[in-house]
């Protein structure tokens, strides 16, 4: 997975879980707000209820009330029930507790009409029991004496009054009724003043007033009695709480969900850490683990741990002739092939370790010694081949083995010491670091040389075998090391190319030698490698030289290896041409060192062949070395190439050229290299 | 709103537990710019049809918040059926209209306007009045962020400059406050008034108000059709003559009395009071002194006493 696809997929998550956050925020604050506010309306109104109650109460029981009172408890039970009723989350959300309301609210106004009635008959029946004694007391203040019919009338007016009161206190709507009759028998009773005639008058409207008004009071009562707007009140609490906890239902599931999705993101995000810790690990070719996992293991090992080094030989080869596809083919195959070695009990983990090395890492403990495994490694491979495209190719490995740390460096140390043993086991004389610090030594001194002066020309004549006169000088380098002592400048030049001085000790030389040359007779031949010639400041100074010195040219020979004249031909072609228009000539050096493909060189218009050292050193004891050397001149001889053997060490060597025919040499036997030319050519070998 | 007003209310009843009549408060709390506006729609008559009548023109703050007609005269000079019932105090009125009608102020502000005896504007039509008056339609959008004016606006501006016009520290207020003491008399009357039973219908902060009741509970009296009683809305039987009980507040100045104004005097209106509905002859003394008492009933608008 690609890392911009596992970090959105980390952002969505946690995007996720951060809107799922919010909305639970949002809705259990909305659930607990909405219920808070709607279980608050409900206790009001309950309230509301007991007070509107206790304040009919009162103003049924008590002669003088304020009714103010019951007004302001229906206000109060409309103020708590209106907004509840407008609650859009109560209308929508608890639908059925919403009817409940409403049917409440239709009870509570039926109710309200019955309070407005209540009041109405009960005002008139408490003012008119209230009047009655009044009216009874004002029948028996006159003092005229009374008729029989008007005592009998006045006791039942007594026993009618009390009678009413009784029935009234017992709501007893039929008693009240019954009363009727004796109130109706009275009318034609007649008192003697006008004062008497009309409290009578108002005394049996009052009865009448209390016998009509009684039914509308006490069904007025029943009404406001009425349990159903209690019961609707009731239910609609209970379907509320019944509701609300459907909704808090969702409120907790909601908040498992929230939770797993937080768990979920975490197991992602560290699932994505794993894996990537992982990958960073593991080599993504041949799933072996990589140079990072094998250096943790190291740093945080606490045991003992010996490394063996694998090597495949010459890999870059493989991969140049099959192809790139092929040699990841056979780098899997290899892995695959260390993996499967069996290092029971010493709890090896195996690393590709470089392009073409793999480690096998394993704890010291194990009992056999670093030879085996190294041996067993190698067995395994040769063991079965290894096979790709149908082809066997298994490869040539080196293995090396190092038990000292560091380890791989030891261990790459032993690889590449060249010693020809397979496995290679590590140990201290194997200590590449102190080539490395013989190198260092060696740059230093080879800069220090250069900037001191200390890189000079020396000259070997070569001998003309026909005049036996030394004809040319072939130009060396020398280095004169702090001690006056004169080395060669060979061991140097490795370190020098890699350090980029190379270039200089060429120009150097070139400088002093023409400076030589100049006053002095004769050829004399340069050494010039592939860099030199390549290099375009080297081949613009001897340019330089040529034009300065006019003449020069047809005195100077450039050597030029075997081996780089075939493998870098089309360099070389261009710098002839350049220098044959100077009438310089080309000298082929080290000629049968390599496998020469003799017309190609002549076909670089060579002057000179200078035959190698090995052939000629052996020429008094090898007679292979007399037949190759005959070819080469025989050769030469019909191409017009001039020939130089080169290694003259003895007499019966210098013989042997000089009999074969070839037309120069060089050689302790003649003369060894010296700061300075030959002056006098003269002829020091006249036997030849 | 309401709320406030019973929370006063409540707490007053608490502080003169005992008495069934409570002091009206000194202030109850409303809104000061919506008020204003409902005064200067009080006072304008561009709220009636021909620009003669205005809500003063019945409710007369001169004359105890009602007018001296025993039935009132809108446009074009139509009679009413009923006696314009004071606009004072009118707060703490359980219902409006004589009938209770109206539950409210508000929804009591459109009626008059909209009678086609009294102002004779429809809701809409009055709106577009005052929509098309630049002074109003700013003055409205100010209070309520819309450039359009509706019915309800006007009523709501009405209503709460209604709540300005309450008549605290009434001689009787004091009294009940500790503030005065009552002339023998008066204090008779007093007596008389809860003894004879007069208490029952009017009592609260309003002195009535806060029930229906039946003119000629005992001698009953004669029905008009034409009158807006509880029977025109219920059609109940026993419904008819049947009204809001009205405030005693002020009664002093609101003569002609009753939904008809029909009697003349306060002396005529407690005589036929507790004929027909205490089913009692009073002597004159009695009646005097019930007068004596209903005169402490007035009260100081704006800090200044309101005379006859």
């Amino acid at each position: 997975m690609k890392l911009s696809v596992k970090l959105s997929l980390t952002a969505l998550l946690g995007i996720s879980v951060l809107l799922a956050l919010f909305y639970f925020k949002s809705v259990s604050n909305d659930y607990y707000t909405h219920r808070n506010t709607i279980e608050l309306a409900l206790k009001e109104l309950d309230s509301s209820q007991q007070k509107l109650n206790h304040a009919i109460l009162t103003n049924a029981f008590y002669l003088y009330t304020n009714q103010d009172d019951i007004i302001y408890a229906i206000e109060h039970v409309h103020t708590h029930l209106t907004p509840l009723l407008e609650n859009q989350h109560f209308v929508q959300k608890h639908t059925k507790s919403y009817e409940l309301l409403l049917q409440y609210q239709k009870a509570f106004e039926t109710k309200t009409n019955a309070i407005y009635d209540f009041q109405t008959a009960n005002t008139v029946i408490k003012n008119s029991t209230a009047a009655i004694p009044l009216l009874q007391e004002k029948l028996l203040a006159s003092t005229s004496s009374l008729t029989e019919n008007q005592r009998n009338g006045l006791r039942k007016i007594a026993h009618l009054s009390g009678a009413l009161l009784v029935a009234k206190n017992a709501m007893d709507t039929q008693l009240i009724e019954s009363f009727r009759h004796d109130i109706d028998s009275l009318a034609s009773l007649r008192f003697s003043t006008q004062a008497q005639q009309e409290a009578f008058k108002q005394l049996i409207s009052h009865f009448n007033v209390i016998l009509n008004a009684f039914p509308n009071y006490s069904k007025a009562l029943d009404q406001i009695n009425d349990h159903s707007l209690d019961k609707f009140l009731e239910e609609g609490k209970k379907s509320f709480l019944q509701e609300s906890m459907e909704e808090l239902k969702f409120v907790t599931y909601f908040s498992y969900f929230l939770a797993i999705l937080f768990i979920a993101s975490i197991l992602v995000i560290t699932l994505f850490l794993i894996r990537s810790e992982r990958e960073g690990r593991t080599d993504r070719l041949t799933g072996l683990l990589n140079r990072k996992a094998y250096e943790e293991r190291v740093k945080h090992s606490k045991a003992d741990l010996g490394l063996i080094l694998i090597n495949i030989r010459k890999f870059k080869h493989y991969n140049d002739f099959y192809g790139v596809s092929a040699g990841d083919k056979l780098l899997v195959k290899t892995a695959h092939r260390i993996r499967s070695i069996p290092f029971s009990g010493a709890k090896p983990t195996y690393y590709r370790l470089g392009a073409d090395d793999f480690g096998i890492l394993f704890e010291t403990s194990f009992k056999h010694s670093l030879e085996t495994l190294g041996k067993d490694v190698l067995n395994e491979f040769s063991k079965t081949p290894i096979v790709i495209d149908t082809e066997i190719r298994t490869p040539t490995i080196l293995v090396a083995a190092s038990d000292f740390k560091p380890l791989l460096e030891t261990a790459d140390m032993a690889l590449k010491s060249n010693s020809h043993i397979n496995p290679v086991i590590y140990h201290e004389g194997l200590n590449l670091r102190q080539v490395i610090h013989d190198n260092v030594t060696k740059v230093q001194e080879l800069k220090d040389a250069l900037n001191e002066n200390r890189v000079i020309p020396y000259f070997q004549p070569i001998v003309s075998l026909s005049t036996c006169k030394a004809s040319k000088h072939e130009v060396l380098a020398r280095i004169i090391m702090k001690n006056g002592q004169v080395r060669s400048i060979f061991p140097y030049l490795t370190i020098s190319k890699e350090s980029n001085l190379y270039p200089k000790i060429t120009q150097t030389i070139i400088a002093q030698s023409f400076e030589i040359i100049v006053n002095h007779e004769g050829d004399f031949s340069i050494n010039l490698s592939i860099e030199d010639i390549g290099n375009q400041e080297t081949v613009e100074m001897l340019e330089k030289k040529m034009t300065e010195y006019p003449d020069i040219g047809k005195r100077i020979i450039f050597e030029i290896l075997e081996s780089e004249a075939i493998e870098e031909y089309d360099g070389i072609v261009d710098f002839i041409t350049r220098m044959h228009r100077y009438g310089c000539r080309i000298a082929i050096d080290d000629f049968g060192s390599g496998y020469s493909n003799f017309s190609r060189i002549l076909n670089l218009t060579i002057d000179i062949i200078k035959i190698d050292g090995s052939l000629i050193r052996y020429l008094d004891t090898d007679d292979k070395a007399i037949t190759i050397v005959q070819t080469i001149v025989n050769f030469t001889k019909s191409a017009s190439i001039e020939t130089v053997a080169e290694f003259v060490h003895n007499k019966a060597i210098a013989h042997i050229v000089s009999e074969l025919g070839i037309d120069g040499a060089q050689g302790f036997y003649f003369y060894e290299p010296a700061p300075n030319p030959v002056k006098i050519i003269y002829n020091p070998f006249p036997e030849l | 709103m309401h709320y406030i007003l019973y929370f006063f209310i409540i707490v007053t009843s608490l502080v003169y537990a005992g008495e069934p009549i409570l002091p009206i408060p000194q202030s109850i709390p409303y809104d000061a710019s919506k008020a204003a506006l409902g005064e200067k729609l009080f006072f304008d008559p561009i709220l009636s049809r021909d620009y003669t009548i205005t809500c003063a023109s019945c409710h007369d703050l001169t004359k105890g918040g009602a007018d001296a007609r025993n039935v009132s005269i809108g446009i074009h000079h139509q009679k009413g059926s009923m006696n314009a019932p004071t606009v004072l105090n009118s707060v703490f009125n359980f219902a409006q209209f004589w009938n209770g009608r109206a539950k409210n102020l508000a929804e009591q502000a459109l009626g008059p306007i909209h009678n086609p005896v009294e102002m004779g504007l429809s809701p809409k039509e009055a709106a577009l009045r005052l929509q098309s008056n630049p002074t109003y339609s700013n003055a409205f959008e100010k209070i309520t962020g819309r450039r359009t004016i509706s019915a309800n606006d006007i009523a709501v501006m009405i209503a709460e400059y209604e709540k300005t016009l309450i008549t605290p520290n009434g001689k009787f207020d004091l009294y009940l406050r500790g503030k005065a003491t009552l002339s023998p008399k008066e204090l008779k009357g007093y007596q008389l008034f809860k003894t004879l039973g007069c208490i029952s219908c009017h009592n609260g902060v309003n002195v009535g108000g806060n029930s229906y009741q039946k003119m000629g509970a005992i001698l009953p009296i004669d029905r008009n059709i034409k009158t807006d009683d509880r029977y025109a809305l219920t059609h109940r039987e026993q419904d008819k003559n049947v009204f809001k009980v009205p405030t005693l507040r002020n009664i002093a100045l609101t003569a002609p009395y009753f939904h008809d104004g029909s009697a003349i005097t306060l002396h005529e209106a407690i005589q036929k009071m507790s004929h027909h509905n205490l089913g009692l002859k009073l002597t004159e003394k009695e009646v005097d002194a019930l007068v004596t008492f209903l005169d402490t009933l007035t009260g100081k608008l704006s800090d200044k006493a309101l005379r006859p």
